[in-house]
């Protein structure tokens, strides 16, 4: 009797773990017909997976991802890794006067040599004097606007909009050497700190922004 | 496990960690659910889901192409928890246990949807041992299979399902003891 109660019971669960042949599960069909103590054990143990089945997923704390990326350790590319970077990766430039200078020399010098080789034009890039480009993402792909607003454009929440790539939001901006306090607006609400910032500064209400530093 | 994650892993290894962002996103959600389901605890569970996160970037020169990156991580993510509780002294906050009744009229179904319940629901799981805790998130809240399970914890199939066995055993008593109608 025993056995045949635990042998009822090993075929309840397997059929929740969901592997029962149809033999064992015609047989619990006609046990459970017979004895209600063991048609009670089984529906409890049903009601029960429901019941937590059924509980949810709790929703994941704002920012998740942006704070994973900010904590990343630094990570040295590998020596192919660093090859195929060099040759196909996508990079940002940061540039001011004296690279812009030193490029012209460069493309100057270049033309000069090349000249006497070759007949043609070559390309020359200006930037602006006394201005540095700064490249700032933040990644938020279920983010309908990203704009940023700080020092450099008085605070103002519609002056700076950011572009999307897959959720990687991304602006360059031109700014003159200083410090600048700075945040990035969700979807126009809502105000979050670069997660990416080198530093922090109190905001003297509780929060904080984030700092920037711009040098020539 | 896609082809597509296998190049992410492969352009973070060659030094764009952007791109470890998509495999946060995509695998956070169940990452932080699992810690939860295993700590009982948002604060830590985030903690604990992050630090996982972190722990398989830093370790990604390890990662066996071939096998799932989702895999690796909730293994992580395991035994991250399992630290924790340890660190813990397994004292995930139980004593209130027995101050919860609620109603009892309810079916489970309506049970379910009351956020009391899901709170019953979390301390009855955190009473039960962790190795069938374990199984039990994630097979039945989680949904993977036993095989997954199995790479995960690092336990053979045969003996999950006797773990999950007793697990589900005791999860309908505790829930019986608690007040809940199953």
């Amino acid at each position: 009797m025993n056995d045949e109660k635990e042998l009822d019971r090993e075929i309840i669960h397997r059929i929740l773990d969901g592997d029962v042949s149809p033999e064992e599960k015609k047989r619990l069909m006609d046990r459970l017909q017979a004895d209600p103590v063991l048609l009670e054990e089984f529906g409890g143990l049903v009601r029960t997976l429901r019941v937590v089945e059924t509980s949810g997923r709790v929703p994941v704390p704002p920012f998740f991802t942006a704070e994973v990326m900010r904590r990343l350790p630094l990570k040295k590319a590998t020596v192919s890794g660093r090859i195929r970077g060099f040759l196909f990766g996508s990079r940002v430039l940061h540039w001011n006067m004296a690279t812009a200078v030193a490029a012209a020399v460069f493309v100057i010098l270049s033309t000069a040599v090349l000249s006497t080789m070759f007949r043609g034009t070559p390309r020359q890039v200006a930037g602006p004097v006394g201005e540095a480009t700064v490249r700032l993402t933040f990644y938020a792909p279920q983010a309908r606007s990203v704009a940023v607003a700080g020092d450099f454009n008085k605070w103002r929440t519609d002056a700076d909009e950011m572009k999307s790539n897959e959720g990687m939001w991304s602006i360059e901006l031109k700014l003159k050497p200083g410090v600048y306090n700075y945040n990035f607006i969700v979807d126009g609400k809502s105000w979050v700190a670069d997660p990416g910032a080198e530093t922090y500064q109190d905001d003297g209400f509780g929060s904080r922004n984030a700092v920037l530093r711009v040098a020539i | 496990m896609t082809d597509e994650e296998y190049e992410i892993i492969r352009q973070c290894l060659d030094g764009d960690a952007d791109r470890y962002a998509v495999l946060v996103d995509r695998y956070k959600t169940m990452a932080y659910n699992i810690a939860y389901r295993m700590l009982g605890d948002a604060d830590a569970a985030k903690d604990m889901a992050q630090e996982s996160f972190i722990s398989a970037y830093a370790a990604l020169e390890d990662f066996n192409f071939g096998s799932r990156f989702s895999s690796w991580l909730y293994r992580i993510v395991v035994n991250k928890c399992r630290d924790y509780l340890r660190a813990e002294r397994e004292t995930v906050q139980v004593d209130e246990i027995g101050d919860f009744t609620p109603d009892a009229g309810q079916t489970p179904e309506q049970a379910a949807s009351n956020k009391q319940t899901g709170d019953v629901i979390q301390k009855a799981l955190s009473r039960l041992p962790r190795d069938y805790r374990e199984v039990i998130v994630l097979k039945h809240i989680e949904e993977l299979d036993y095989n997954e399970i199995a790479d995960i914890l690092g336990v053979g199939v045969s003996a999950l399902k006797v773990r999950a066995y007793r697990g589900r055993e005791m999860l309908k008593k505790l829930l019986e003891d608690m007040g809940v109608r199953v």
